[in-house]
């Protein structure tokens, strides 16, 4: 086996991994599949790495179109329903602009998301951790909280739409040069 | 009354035809409106569906699929580890470079397997018209009889059957007043008269794929008459006949050779045949229209018609007499006169050769 291109290989899986996981968990929306499926994308991609050419696309863009194709074939291995082909196609609109903001800016999308976590609201920010930190279900969150599972809900649906926008706004920022990230 | 019911019917008609056509426009504007407005909720509800996913996707790797440098690590191991098992597909990247190559290899290959074939067509179709040299020809040898034709196989005589192929050291033997027929694989063929006796040595292009490297056809005629029409042979093959005075061969060429108590009698009607005589001396050439008598006599007669071969005027063993021939052997008569059947045609015995200068015996 080629050392050189397995150590190349080793820099864009660290590289890449954290978006990849990311993306496989947008299409499944489970931690274990998620992680399944980005594994094995990585595997496909190793054994295939002699047919990436760079001039073609990011590396990032093809490790997504096998994630996206480990995904659909578990659905199909499945007979789940799978996501609607528009949805995933927005879903890879908005990696493929991360990922070009991170290449073109050399910073982490996951930098600027940090910094958004920090900007929220202490009631905001206990949501986020018990929500996706602690992965506690709407209804206990509700109880602890003292809220109806349905405020829950909607708030956590704000934080996101939030937190999307905070993003873009860095992003833009970033590309304009106004702000530093 | 009438009159009135009848106005308030139409004027009702007339209204409820208007308020149809009312309805059915608000009604139908209305659904595209429904319709618009479905489309336009279901491009929201995805654009609000995939921003959710996305932040979802980056929220659970943020906060715990991928947040702290223990879990990455793990990660990243685990699929470290399963590459340094997996092989690598070979190869280089497929550039378009590369893609033009691979493309213009596959060309390549492509017309090659076409020259090839046809090459291979060709080759075949070559090797059925005969064949090169040494080379397995697909057209068997065959043999055809009228009723007394023999074949001698491995010490076995058998009636010979019409297309039966020959093969090496067969023999043929023709009773009087029947005839044999061979046709070879370059669609020479050879007319066995009656009473001969010929054994098949080596034939070019004979069946199951028995050839001779050289491409000759040869065989023996021990006795009796052959009517040969040779053509010329692709492989350069040579039609050659052990005499018992000596060895004829013949290319493009159609004679007659005859053997009888070791006198050899061979009348060449178009081409050329050579005669090498057993003493090994020089070769004699028979010119079509020419027809030549060698006995194996220690002062043979020669008795020809204008012996083409130089020389062998002065040869004590042979004498060319023009326009004569002379018969002393009652069974060489036979011979002839076995021709004369074959021919359907008279033999004046005495001035024999004196038309004879045209393609077919003219015996008259």
């Amino acid at each position: 086996m080629d050392q050189d291109k397995v150590k190349m290989f080793e820099e864009l899986l660290i590289r890449h991994h954290k978006m990849a996981l990311a993306y496989a968990y947008s299409l499944s929306v489970n931690h274990h599949t998620a992680q399944d499926i980005a594994q094995e994308s990585f595997i496909v991609a190793f054994v295939s790495f002699n047919n990436f050419d760079s001039a073609l696309g990011s590396f990032g863009g093809w490790i997504r179109g096998i994630i996206r194709n480990k995904y659909l074939e578990r659905i199909r291995k499945n007979r789940e329903i799978p996501l609607g082909q528009e949805i995933i196609d927005l879903i890879e609109k908005e990696y493929e602009n991360w990922d070009e903001f991170s290449q073109k800016r050399g910073t982490d999308i996951f930098v600027l998301l940090k910094r958004c976590l920090e900007n929220l609201s202490l009631v905001h920010k206990r949501i986020v951790e018990f929500f996706y930190y602690e992965k506690k279900k709407c209804a206990e969150i509700a109880e602890s909280e003292h809220l109806s599972e349905l405020t829950v809900r909607k708030r956590l649906e704000r934080i996101r739409d939030g937190l999307k926008e905070c993003i873009d706004r860095k992003m833009t920022d970033a590309e304009e040069g106004a702000v530093e990230i | 009354m009438n009159a009135g019911n009848e106005s308030d019917i139409k004027s009702e008609a007339m209204k409820r035809a208007f308020d149809g056509l009312i309805f059915s426009h608000f009604r139908s504007e209305e659904w595209n409106a429904a319709g618009s407005m479905g489309q336009i909720m279901a491009a929201d509800a995805a654009v609000n569906e995939s921003k959710c996913r996305a932040m979802e996707g980056l929220l659970a790797v943020s906060a715990g699929l991928g947040n702290d440098a223990a879990k990455n690590e793990y990660f990243i191991d685990n699929v470290m580890n399963e590459i340094r098992e997996t092989p690598l597909i070979s190869g280089k990247a497929w550039t378009a470079g590369r893609k033009h190559i691979f493309a213009l290899k596959i060309l390549s290959l492509a017309a090659s397997f076409m020259i090839l074939l046809g090459l291979g067509g060709s080759y075949l179709v070559a090797h059925y018209n005969g064949g090169a040299k040494g080379r397995t020809a697909s057209r068997p040898c065959l043999l055809a009889s009228t009723p007394g034709g023999l074949l001698e196989r491995n010490m076995r005589q058998s009636a010979i059957n019409n297309g039966m192929p020959i093969e090496d050291k067969d023999i043929i033997r023709t009773y009087p007043g029947s005839c044999s027929f061979v046709m070879f694989s370059d669609l020479s063929r050879i007319e066995v008269g009656g009473g001969s006796t010929i054994e098949f040595s080596e034939v070019s292009g004979l069946n199951r794929g028995k050839l001779s490297q050289s491409g000759d056809k040869i065989m023996c005629l021990r006795e009796g008459i052959i009517d040969a029409d040779i053509l010329k042979s692709k492989d350069h093959g040579v039609f050659k006949v052990s005499l018992p005075g000596g060895e004829l061969s013949a290319r493009d060429a159609r004679f007659i050779v005859a053997v009888s108590n070791g006198r050899i009698f061979v009348e060449v009607s178009c081409g050329s045949v050579y005669l090498e005589p057993v003493d090994k001396t020089e070769p004699l050439i028979i010119n079509a229209g020419y027809c030549l008598v060698l006995s194996n006599e220690g002062t043979s007669k020669l008795l020809t018609a204008e012996l083409q071969a130089t020389g062998f005027k002065d040869n004590a063993r042979f004498t060319a007499l023009k326009k004569q021939l002379s018969l002393s052997e009652a069974k060489f008569e036979e011979l002839l006169v076995n021709l004369q059947r074959r021919k359907n045609v008279d033999i004046c015995l005495e001035n024999t050769i004196k038309s004879i200068k045209r393609r077919g015996a003219n015996y008259s």
